[in-house]
């Protein structure tokens, strides 16, 4: 898994996330993906159109992500999720604690409506 | 197209990206269709994943045997391990109506495999759990 800053203001993160999610990546890249998105205390758009594998330890590390944000007072929202991931998010019950966007107008819109 | 293959990994993290480079030759190889061969995929990494971390009290070098087999309409997977006895079906259904801050972020793994196969099946053998879960052939379509 890959993580690249897109954009950080203070209002706002822009991360985007890449390869597959699963267990092993989120072993090794769990803490950095924390420390550029729950740790800058912000509204968050993490892109994840380059996602091709979620698994259910990917779903949790931005759960957790979604629910410190949450805690100081921000939301995080999903950007773009591939086909498959979506459904697998779906499928898991999480799309309305973890909100999808499909364009960023709509992320940034959904961020100031939560 | 029907078709079996077993694997045999060591219970470390590091060999589930040799396992998922199989199942996907596997699949492929099978010409599976993608949307089955994600939901086979998943539950393979969720269930393999959770032995690795979860089934052995000790640090031994321990072996997982997981079998994949294509059927015309289902994808079957078996997972065999010597690990602590543990039946996924006797896991709670999580609360996925709970609010964000109210939700607990652990019990994803076999919640989505409930949710992704078609049949879950455990047995306790000689010390030895063995987990098959079919998929429907069908399955992540839509």
């Amino acid at each position: 898994m890959d993580i690249r800053v897109v954009e950080q203001t203070d209002a706002l993160t822009h991360v985007a996330l890449s390869g597959r999610l699963d267990g092993e990546a989120v072993q090794l890249a769990e803490g950095r993906f924390h420390l550029a998105t729950a740790g800058r205390r912000a509204h968050t758009v993490v892109d994840i159109s380059a996602v091709t594998f979620l698994s259910s330890t990917g779903m949790r590390m931005l759960l957790t992500v979604a629910k410190a944000l949450h805690g100081q007072g921000y939301k995080l929202v999903l950007l773009r999720p591939q086909h498959m991931p979506e459904l697998g998010l779906k499928a898991a019950g999480l799309e309305t604690l973890l909100p999808i966007a499909h364009a960023y107008d709509q992320a940034l819109a959904l961020l100031h409506r939560l | 197209m029907s078709g079996a293959q077993t694997i045999t990994i060591r219970n470390e993290l590091a060999e589930l990206a040799q396992l998922a480079a199989a199942a996907a030759a596997f699949w492929e190889g099978h010409a599976v269709p993608p949307g089955a061969a994600y939901a086979a995929s998943l539950a393979l990494e969720e269930m393999v994943s959770n032995v690795i971390r979860h089934g052995y009290r000790d640090r031994a070098a321990h072996e997982i045997r997981i079998g994949l087999a294509v059927q015309p309409d289902a994808l079957t997977i078996t997972v065999e391990d010597d690990g602590c006895a543990f039946d996924p079906l006797g896991v709670p259904e999580p609360d996925v109506g709970r609010s964000l801050a109210e939700r607990p972020v652990g019990g994803l793994g076999i919640h989505l495999v409930r949710k992704l196969c078609r049949e879950m099946r455990y047995r306790r053998i000689d010390g030895h759990n063995h987990l098959e879960i079919v998929i429907d052939g069908r399955a992540m379509a839509g």
